[in-house]
């Protein structure tokens, strides 16, 4: 098999140019998806009525969906939920306002939440509950003893998890491809319909994501040794 | 005044009655031993002075404030905590912290004096228990008996009206026992009200002014150690007792 280095270079360079949409479109994700599965986690993690049970079953309803599913949903009932939307509320925007790029970011939110929320789920549940008894017993409230004592730690935990999660939404975010979004995957693809060299094309895009990935992957890991200081025993 | 009343206290866990009505009565000063077989519901009765068991049922009295159990508020309970401290088994130091910010916390989270008051203070309390060198030392760097000996400066730090102690030294091997228990003589002979749950039937008889004797969630015997020590009236404290042979040693 002949492989054209030099077109798997074109189409490296092309893709690059999309890097910063899927750097977008993974980020802003994990950030929402953050700032969501947090509360998801915290509502579960307190077991508060009601809301402890929908969200128990919303994530094992998404667990069981792939993502490519969610993607395609969020893509064909956007026009309609926005139309929709905007009718009830009178606002003067329709589906036609929101671009592309906004319906891969809600769909890799939807994901990611799931995902995340979980992660943070099982952080706080590994901190030994006798850190909350502790800080109980020196007069904080819960939400004292979460905030002080008991999330820092839970944050050293998941940090690495989240990394992988970053990870996971940055090779999720090629899904976007799909619903006709422009990034990485797309960019290189779109050289090779000229002349069908799809398999350097995949190469090509192949080595953008395995560079970012390796990127990720370093900073995760001086954060690692800069947040575990506490856990070093004495040799 | 002062001191800590528990009246008719009765806790369930599912199916499982662990005390069946407990009244203890704790002047201002006191230091009252908590003994008995495992599972006779010490633990249980400690950690419902501070809530960390809710009880079913009765009264808690600490300092000046009467909680009933049955309709506490979270605020009420929180006052509560607030008059109380606890030295817990597994040390339970705050992971992230170090042996000087495990002090500094409750004094700078809940009772708001400045960061520089707070270290002086725990420095000083750090250097009263033997830990002069080791204000910077996480949790995981200290032995057992460094951990729980700064659990016990994190409970001295808040004045509170009564350190509970459940099982302090259980976790440690005999030799560090003594110096958590040196730590332990110095503040009773200082007049801190102390609740002690133990095992250390010495230290029972040597420093408490009263001691507890519960069997299956009941107060069976309880009165001046050398009374309940040396002439225990009921048959079960006479049985518990025996394995531990103290007549032997400190018959006149």
């Amino acid at each position: 098999m002949n492989i054209d280095l030099s077109f798997v270079w074109q189409a490296f360079l092309y893709g690059l140019a999309y890097l910063p949409n899927t750097l977008k479109l993974a980020f802003s994700a994990f950030l929402l998806s953050l700032v969501f599965g947090i509360v998801i986690a915290g509502i579960r993690f307190f077991k508060v009525p009601f809301l402890a049970r929908f969200f128990a079953l919303f994530v094992t309803f998404l667990k069981g969906v792939p993502m490519l599913l969610v993607m395609f949903v969020v893509f064909a009932s956007a026009s309609r939920v926005v139309n929709g939307l905007a009718a009830l509320l009178h606002l003067p925007f329709s589906a036609k306002d929101v671009s592309l790029n906004a319906i891969g970011i809600v769909a890799l939110t939807i994901f990611g939440t799931m995902i995340i929320s979980e992660t943070i789920r099982g952080a706080l549940t590994s901190v030994d509950n006798g850190q909350f008894e502790a800080g109980f017993s020196i007069g904080l409230t819960r939400t004292g003893a979460l905030v002080r004592i008991v999330a820092p730690q839970a944050v050293i935990i998941a940090a690495p998890v989240l990394c992988n999660n970053i990870i996971g939404l940055i090779k999720a975010s090629a899904l976007c491809y799909m619903v006709m979004v422009e990034e990485v995957m797309s960019g290189t693809l779109k050289v090779a319909s000229s002349n069908y060299k799809y398999f350097e094309a995949y190469l090509a895009a192949a080595a953008i994501y395995w560079a970012l990935c390796i990127v990720i992957e370093m900073i995760a890991k001086i954060l690692r040794a800069k947040l575990g200081k506490y856990r070093t025993k004495l040799a | 005044m002062g001191g800590v009343k528990v009246h008719n206290i009765h806790k369930t866990f599912g199916k499982n009655k662990v005390l069946h009505g407990i009244d203890l009565d704790v002047e201002h000063g006191d230091v009252v031993a908590v003994i008995g077989p495992s599972g006779s519901g010490k633990t249980t009765l400690l950690r419902c002075i501070n809530f960390l068991e809710h009880a079913d049922k009765g009264l808690i009295t600490v300092g000046e404030q009467t909680v009933n159990t049955e309709k506490a508020s979270k605020k009420e309970i929180l006052a509560l905590r607030r008059k109380t401290a606890m030295v817990f088994q597994l040390y339970n130091l705050f992971n992230k912290k170090t042996a000087l910010e495990n002090v500094t916390e409750g004094l700078i989270a809940v009772q708001k004096v400045s960061k520089k008051e707070a270290e002086a203070k725990a420095r000083e309390l750090l250097d009263s228990v033997g830990l002069q060198s080791k204000y910077g030392a996480y949790g995981s760097q200290l032995s057992g008996g460094q951990q729980q000996r700064v659990a016990i400066a994190r409970a001295m730090a808040l004045d509170p009206e009564v350190i509970l102690f459940d099982e302090p030294t259980s976790a440690l091997d005999p030799e560090l026992v003594g110096e958590v228990l040196s730590v332990m003589r110095r503040l009773a002979k200082g007049g801190q009200t102390m609740i002690v749950v133990t095992h250390e039937m010495s230290f029972a008889y040597e420093i408490a002014n009263k001691v507890v004797f519960i069997d299956q969630g009941l107060i069976v015997e309880e009165g001046d150690p050398r009374d309940v020590f040396l002439t225990p009236k009921d048959e079960r404290t006479k049985q518990f007792l025996a394995r531990f042979n103290l007549s032997s040693q400190y018959s006149i």
